[in-house]
């Protein structure tokens, strides 16, 4: 399946928003980063945003898109839902932080929840026995990416306020996030080689003579030697060199800038890379129409 | 002409027709009218002959007849040609003055020779070409689609049996289904997709021989995957497995065959004149055995046999004039005596010969009527012809000879293929080839008195250079095993009294006849084809392309083409050439086409649901209805017979005889084609025989005393409206509706409007005696057409074989040229070269596909989807290939008629992919002429930017621009339909 | 219950195409969209065959939507303009689609499509606008090989008819085709979504496995 743009915005921000609300939260209920939060608030809307936005993209008919409520076990119901409750959550912590206040705990609580909910509604929306290479594995993927992608932006958002405090522990994140990422990479890897294809052996639509007919024998080959290699192993580079970073940045608190601004760019890669990977390999259970 | 919705006052309506999407069935469709507008066709499933059937073409008919691209008015080039010919529009006034003024002028210069007609298949009121325009013109020379069409199969049936016994009522359901060369489920060959199917579905025993799996093959109990081009050694194999088990029908093979006649090798040929199907006489030269070889002043139309039970006879009080030795005599038309064709001392009746019962074949449609089957009538007195065996007799120089039976013959002909050659031959396994031939000979219901069912060859055994050769084997092999007009059997044309079909509509005109024969001695390819000048249809298009080009034997410069295609037969490239070389060239069609971009003019005609026609099924089906026009044509469109009518007035020919009637219009012919359907009884004659002294009493109405049924064509459309198509066993109960008509007579009983096509047009014609059409009065295992048309070679006197000329066994062109091509696999979606600009069509089927082996492919590093080229040493194309495990490893399927209406250059691309410029221009069946169109050697590779013009694998214009190749093409949208300029 | 589907004869299916342009002449189908579309599956090997050719073996396969009982697609839809209308057939509500094309990813045959001019979703209907009028659907009534059925899955196999014969009288589909056993009848590859409509294959390889 080609790679659908609108909808790889839409879960990367999806997993940037939740991820900076996430570390937001955590630095929150750690006592951190009081004066980062204002930023991050304004980042995770914006964020969410253009997600939103690159979501609008893939509908035809985005007029419509009250109907979108109209079935809960739909992912996009959930994920929309989400994005309201997102959304309340920024209103939550805007009124919070106007009025001066201390976030609550018992918001960060809510939001972290909020946050990994939004996640499994958005890898929900791929769970598609139609294509096995969508498995529960991307759930996974998803909650991993976003601890990468907000571990990063709360990297760069407390060098930009330099808190160093916030700074240490977004490194830290960033350690976990990555490890995690890779994990569920590896994840994602192992369920893939576990996948079925309908196999009709030779076949072919007659509407489509000039192309060879897709054969899956195995979608970890794909991944791994064929088509789908250039994004996978990329994505694991980058997702690696995430890691190198934060490693090397782990002694270099107050002075990770040139480490935060690599790990940013191959955390978005890596997340990039691996969204893409999703629909090279996103081939329907039957081959045949 | 008015449409059907103004007959019937009704502008929404559902209008019973007979499709033409092809002109191979005569489906029964609705063309559904909304508003004056035909907005979608379907099955009529009342409609017995196709069962409902309506297949894409069909359905899709409705965005041909709206297609943007549809031809409006007449047209002259303006630009040279071999370029863009830069049309114009003219009057019809300008475009007819035209062509008359140059086909005068041609005439006066190199005489009507000069003037060749075209004609392709099955647009039965295109057929003019051959009815009328050749006489109208004094021309003999006529390009015809039937000569690598059927027309073999009709030629040597005609030569051996009776007109077009290759037709098979496969509606009756034979027990042993044998689709032999063709795939009607595609092709609807004659009979349906859908009466197909549920025949092979039903019958106890489904063959299919091709070299491939084809659609319905696939469910074969039997797959003969015979090498290309192998069919004729093939049905000899069979033919020596019947024989050898003796799985033949030993009374039909006596009675109704010539092999007990005597071939005698001392005697030089001798013979009789007879007639051929134009009604002119050629002298029959034959060492069969006749009572003139024996006696002076002896008969040379009586033929003897050698009596196995003349003893017994004799003891019984019935003694042969020359003892041991009976004649059957072959006088059909009395020269001699009044006994032709009846046996010595024969005892016969005609009312007599029909009893018997209802045929009871399973599984019939409701409705559908049975027909009478008589009992085959044992021979009386009661000889026993010997079929084998060699005897002495004395000639009449008072030599003793010995003489044997032609059964003999063809014996040891068939031994020649026995199961080891076959196999080796044709590479099917031997004992798949027995099981098969016991399978098809031996009776499943043997109290049924005749055999399994017909054999349904089709058009592939035409294709390899045997084609006259190879169905002859098998016209032979359907009858010895009992399967002559039989239920399921081959049964020849349907016989009714209104009929567009064989002879096409304006054939109705009285003054229509084949030109004289000093006329017809000039057709071109009669000299090397000799037998064309008996068979007297069609000139040899070869042959005609290049005196086209060499003017040898004489100019040819002017050509009349309605329906007809170059790229059917002969080498396309030759006969392109030619066509660019023409001083006059005029075409009538619906579209722009690759051969009319070298027309001079270009003449706009109907489609079929804008016109009105007399249709019955042309094979064994037995149905009559209508092609009724649902709606007007466009703008200046017209029918194509008032567009010959419009030149035969402007060209002073008298189109009837009737004083005042000279140039009648279409309502007046489409009234006059109905006159013959008549609740009278039609005449017959019925013959009586004592000891071989025969009377005749005839009965019936004489035809031009007959009360119509309908008094016009409307009511008759009005009748078929309400009661759909009729079936001609029912209206034709002593002709259609009886089998065994050899036996009955009604086999030598077309004393009708059809008289044209029989064997014996002369005095015989119509004389209900029993027998077959042929010059022995039997069904000819010796052809004495064959014997007496090429006296110095022998092997051809009985079926034969060789191997195709540019086959596999071909010197040493295997080296370079490894694979075996076949072609001409029909394609649903298309008829020949038409529809591709029908989007319901292109878009399922945007490019032309070469099948391959997968092992083969992977040998060339070919893949699904990839463009092939394809070469010869007369030319290269390219095709898509499809891999396809129904081929052998050395075998490839190409499809053929490919151009491209969306490149607009001289020729529409026709270069690209059509496969006929792969062939030998010279390499043509000994007899018909026919072309190699299959079963010859190819070299392939892939295609690549580096061996393609253009750097693009895909073919391209002249721009660079590639054609379309995928079903979401854009352009493919441009030719939706439109509803503009018509009225 | 009703649960409107289409059986296919395979054995009787000949790659006739006609059941392509039939539901395009009354269906309004884009050129190069399909509600229906055949395709050839083989020929391939045919199992304790010699591996090669002759030994060989292929069958046609009508593919449209399959009216599933369980319908990802339905499942996924967020408006649900993708529904399960009362006869059992998946309908979509072309008023209500936001054209997020999720049903058309979740669906394992590949059979729905974004109409580039409409903007919305849309697939095989059953021809439900002819059902509706007790009439077959189009692919039904030309089906060149009269491999195709339409009836009630609820009401068991004796509710399948198919086109009428030459005496007026509607083809029942158990009367009309050849005999076959359960182990005949076949489904595309199930995921879950537990497809509606069913093939018959006798004597042949089913490829693609069954579940
Ligand atoms: N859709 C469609 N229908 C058509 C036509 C069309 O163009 N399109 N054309 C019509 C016309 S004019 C005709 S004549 C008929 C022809 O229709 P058919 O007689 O059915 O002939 P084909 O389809 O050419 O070939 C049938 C089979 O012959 C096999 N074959 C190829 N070579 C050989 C060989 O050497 N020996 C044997 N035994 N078999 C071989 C092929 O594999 C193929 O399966 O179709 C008619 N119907
Ligand atoms: N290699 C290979 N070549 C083959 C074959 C094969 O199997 N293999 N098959 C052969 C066979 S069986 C045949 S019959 C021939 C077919 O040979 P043709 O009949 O010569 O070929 P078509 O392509 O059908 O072209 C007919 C032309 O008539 C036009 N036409 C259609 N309807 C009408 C009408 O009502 N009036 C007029 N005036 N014009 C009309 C069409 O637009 C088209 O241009 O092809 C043969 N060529
Ligand atoms: S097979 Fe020929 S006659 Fe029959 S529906 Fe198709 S195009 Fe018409
Ligand atoms: S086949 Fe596909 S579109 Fe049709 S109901 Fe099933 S899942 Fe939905
Ligand atoms: S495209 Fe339309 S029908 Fe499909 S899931 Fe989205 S809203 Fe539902
Ligand atoms: S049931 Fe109707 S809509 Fe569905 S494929 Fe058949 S013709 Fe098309
Ligand atoms: S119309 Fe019938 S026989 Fe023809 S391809 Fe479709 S399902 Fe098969
Ligand atoms: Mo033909």
């Amino acid at each position: 399946m080609e790679a659908q743009w609108p909808l790889i915005i839409f879960t990367l921000f999806v997993c940037l928003t939740c991820g900076i609300f996430g570390a937001m939260s955590i630095l929150t209920l750690k006592g951190q980063g009081r004066q980062l939060q204002f930023t991050s608030l304004i980042s995770a809307t914006v964020s969410l945003a253009i997600g939103g936005f690159g979501a609008f993209l893939h509908l035809e008919h985005w007029e419509r898109i009250f109907n979108g409520f109209g079935h809960i076990t739909s992912g996009i119901t959930q994920e929309l839902i989400g994005c309201v409750a997102l959304a309340v959550i920024i209103v939550a912590w805007f009124v919070v932080l106007r009025g001066g206040k201390e976030i609550p705990k018992a918001l960060a609580w809510i939001t972290l929840a909020v946050a990994v909910l939004m996640l499994v509604a958005t890898g929900h929306s791929y769970l598609m026995p139609a294509r096995p290479a969508w498995g529960i594995a991307l759930i996974v993927f998803y909650v991993a990416n976003a601890c990468l992608l907000g571990a990063v932006a709360m990297w760069l958002i407390s060098i930009m306020k330099k808190d160093e405090a916030s700074e240490g522990s977004s490194i830290q994140f960033a350690l976990v996030g990555s490890v995690v990422q890779l994990a569920a990479m590896a994840v994602y890897t192992i369920a893939c080689s576990m996948t079925k294809f309908a196999d009709f052996g030779f076949y072919a639509d007659p509407t489509s003579m000039t192309t060879a007919p897709t054969h899956v024998d195995s979608l970890l080959a794909i991944m791994v030697s064929g088509d789908g290699a250039l994004m996978f192993w990329c994505s694991i580079a980058c997702a690696v060199v995430a890691l190198v970073c934060a490693i090397a940045a782990k002694k270099k608190v107050g002075a990770s800038k040139p480490y935060m601004i690599i790990a940013v760019i191959v955390a978005i890669a890596s997340s990039i890379l691996f969204r893409v990977l999703f629909y090279q390999l996103g081939f329907a259970m039957v081959l045949l129409y | 002409e008015d449409t059907y919705s103004v007959v019937s006052g009704n502008d929404t309506v559902e209008v019973k027709s007979c499709c033409r999407g092809c002109g191979k069935m005569e489906c029964g469709v609705k063309v559904i009218v909304q508003n004056g507008r035909a907005i979608r066709i379907e099955g009529d499933e009342g409609a017995f002959q196709s069962m409902g059937n309506c297949c894409t073409k069909s359905q899709s008919s409705v965005q041909a007849a709206y297609h943007p691209d549809r031809l409006h008015y007449p047209m002259k080039r303006t630009n040279p040609k071999g370029e863009e010919p830069g049309w114009q529009r003219i009057s019809w006034d300008e475009a007819m003055q035209t062509i008359v003024d140059n086909f005068l002028e041609i005439k006066a210069k190199h005489g009507g020779e000069a003037i060749a007609c075209q004609v392709g298949t099955s647009r039965i009121w295109c057929m003019h070409s051959e009815s009328i325009l050749k006489n109208m013109l004094e021309t003999p020379n006529n390009v015809e689609a039937w000569q690598i069409c059927k027309g073999p199969r009709h030629f040597a049936t005609t030569m051996v049996s009776q007109f077009a016994m290759s037709w098979m009522e496969t509606i009756t359901r034979p027990r042993v289904y044998v689709q032999w060369g063709g795939a009607s489920e595609l092709s609807n060959y004659d009979d349906s997709c859908r009466t197909t199917v549920d025949v092979a579905s039903r019958a106890d025993i489904h063959i299919s021989c091709d070299p491939r799996m084809a659609n319905m093959g696939k469910e074969a109990d039997y797959w003969q995957h015979l090498r290309p081009g192998t069919d004729g050694a093939l049905a000899l194999a069979w033919t020596n497995v019947i024989i050898e088990k003796k799985l033949y029908d030993d009374l039909y093979v006596k009675k109704w065959t010539n092999a007990p006649f005597l071939v005698c090798e001392d005697i030089e040929p001798s013979g009789f004149p007879t007639v051929r199907t134009d009604g002119s006489y050629w002298d029959v030269q034959t060492i069969l055995l006749k009572e003139s070889d024996i006696v002076e002043g002896g008969s040379p139309y009586k033929f003897l046999v050698y009596d196995n039970n003349w003893e017994k006879l004799k003891d019984e009080g019935v003694e042969h004039q020359y003892g041991a030795f009976t004649w059957f005599n072959a006088d059909q038309e009395g020269n001699i005596d009044d006994t032709g064709g009846f046996w010595e001392g024969e005892n016969y009746d005609s009312e007599k010969a029909r009893e018997g019962r209802e045929a009871s074949q399973d599984h019939l449609l409701p409705g559908q009527t049975q027909g009478w089957l008589p009992d085959p009538m044992p021979f009386d007195p009661a000889i026993d012809p010997a079929l084998e065996g060699e005897f002495e007799i004395e000639l009449k120089d008072g030599k003793t000879v010995k003489v044997k039976p032609v059964w003999e013959y063809y014996k040891a002909r068939a031994a020649e293929y026995d199961l080891a050659t076959a196999e080796e031959i044709t590479g099917i396994p031997a004992s798949e080839i027995e099981a098969a031939a016991t399978a098809y000979g031996d009776r499943l219901d043997p109290s049924s008195g005749y055999g399994n069912g017909g054999i349904q060859y089709m058009l592939a055994v035409e294709h390899g250079c045997n084609a006259i050769q190879n169905c002859r084997a098998f016209d032979n092999l359907v009858g010895i095993t009992g399967n002559m007009d039989t239920p399921g059997g081959n049964r020849g044309p349907t016989i009714v009294p209104i009929d567009g079909d064989l002879q096409g509509f304006s054939a109705w005109a009285p003054g229509a006849s084949t030109p004289p024969a000093e006329v017809n001695e000039k057709q071109i390819g009669a000299k090397k084809f000799p037998l064309l000048s008996w068979w007297q249809y069609w000139c040899d298009s070869h042959s005609l392309w290049t005196a086209v080009l060499t003017n040898d034997p004489y100019p040819v410069r002017a050509l009349w083409n309605e329906s007809g295609n170059f790229m059917s037969q002969s080498n396309s490239t030759t006969a392109w050439e030619a066509l660019l070389s023409l001083d006059f060239f005029v075409d009538l069609n619906l579209w722009h086409t690759p051969q009319n971009d070298t027309a001079d003019i270009i003449l706009p005609v109907a489609h079929w649901i804008e016109l009105n026609s007399p249709r019955a099924s042309q094979g064994s089906a037995g149905a009559m209805g209508a092609t009724v026009k649902c709606v007007q044509p466009p703008a200046e469109a017209k029918y194509d017979p008032e567009i010959v009518m419009d030149l035969a007035k402007r060209m002073n020919w008298q189109w009837t005889s009737e004083p005042g009637n000279e140039w009648p219009d279409i309502n007046w012919q489409l009234d006059d084609s109905i006159k013959l359907l008549t609740d009278d009884e039609l005449t017959y004659t019925t013959w009586h025989v004592e000891n071989g002294v025969p009377t005749f009493e005839r009965h019936g109405v004489p035809m031009d005393e007959v009360t119509p049924k309908y008094k016009t064509w409307d009511e008759y459309v009005a009748a078929f409206q309400e009661h759909g198509w009729w079936q001609a066993k029912d209206i034709e109960p002593r002709n259609w509706g009886t089998y065994r008509r050899y036996q009955t007579g009604a086999m030598r009983a077309r004393d009708r409007v059809w008289a044209r096509l029989d064997y014996t047009a002369g005095k015989g014609i119509g004389d209900w005696k029993p027998g077959w059409f042929t010059p022995t009065m039997k069904q000819e295992i010796w052809s004495t057409v064959m014997e007496t048309h090429h006296p110095e070679n022998r092997d051809w006197w009985l079926p034969s074989w060789v191997e195709p000329p540019h086959g596999p066994k071909d010197g040493d062109r295997i080296k370079e040229y490894p694979l075996t091509a076949t072609t001409g696999r029909r394609i649903p979606v298309y008829f020949h070269s038409e529809h591709r600009q029908l989007p319901w069509c292109r878009e399922l089927w945007p490019v032309p596909r070469v099948e391959i082996n997968p092992k083969t492919a992977a040998e060339y590093g070919i893949e699904q989807g990839d463009w092939v080229w394809i070469e010869t040493e007369w030319g290269k194309i390219r095709e898509v290939a499809d891999l396809y495990y129904g081929v052998k490893e050395d075998v490839i399927n190409l499809e053929h008629t490919w151009w491209y209406p969306e490149v607009k250059d001289a020729g529409h691309g026709w270069q690209f992919s059509q496969v006929n410029q792969l062939i030998d221009h010279d390499a043509q069946d000994p007899h018909s002429g026919t072309s190699n169109l299959r079963a010859y050697q190819v070299k392939i590779y892939k295609a690549t930017p580096d061996n393609s013009p253009y750097g693009n694998p895909v073919p391209c214009d002249s721009n660079g621009t590639p054609i379309i190749h995928t079903s979401d093409d854009p352009r493919l949208k441009e030719w939706l339909p439109t509803y503009e300029g018509r009225e | 219950m009703t649960q409107m589907s289409i059986i296919t004869d395979v054995n009787r299916c000949v790659g006739c195409l006609a059941c392509s342009v039939a539901c395009k002449a009354v269906n309004n189908v884009p050129i190069g969209n399909y509600w229906n579309k055949v395709v050839r599956v083989g020929p391939n090997p045919i199992p304790g065959g010699s591996g090669d050719f002759p030994d060989v073996y292929m069958y046609f396969l009508p593919i449209s939507c399959q009216h599933c009982e369980n319908p990802e697609c339905v499942k996924v839809c967020p408006t649900e303009a993708s529904h399960i209308a009362e006869d059992g057939t998946v309908q979509v509500d072309k008023e209500k689609c936001i054209g997020c094309q999720f049903c058309a990813m979740s669906c394992p045959y590949g059979v729905r499509y974004l109409n580039e001019e409409e903007k919305v979703v849309e697939k095989c209907t059953l021809c439900e606008q002819k059902l509706n009028q007790g009439e077959l659907p189009q692919c039904v009534s030309q089906c060149g090989g009269n491999a195709r059925w339409v009836g009630d899955m609820e009401q068991g196999l004796d509710s399948f008819v198919g086109s009428f014969d030459s005496a007026g009288e509607q083809r029942k589909m158990v009367e009309f085709i050849e005999p076959f056993s359960d182990s005949d009848m076949h489904k595309l590859p199930d995921v879950g979504n537990k497809p509606s409509f069913s093939y018959i294959l006798r004597d042949h390889h089913w490829e693609g496995g069954d579940e």
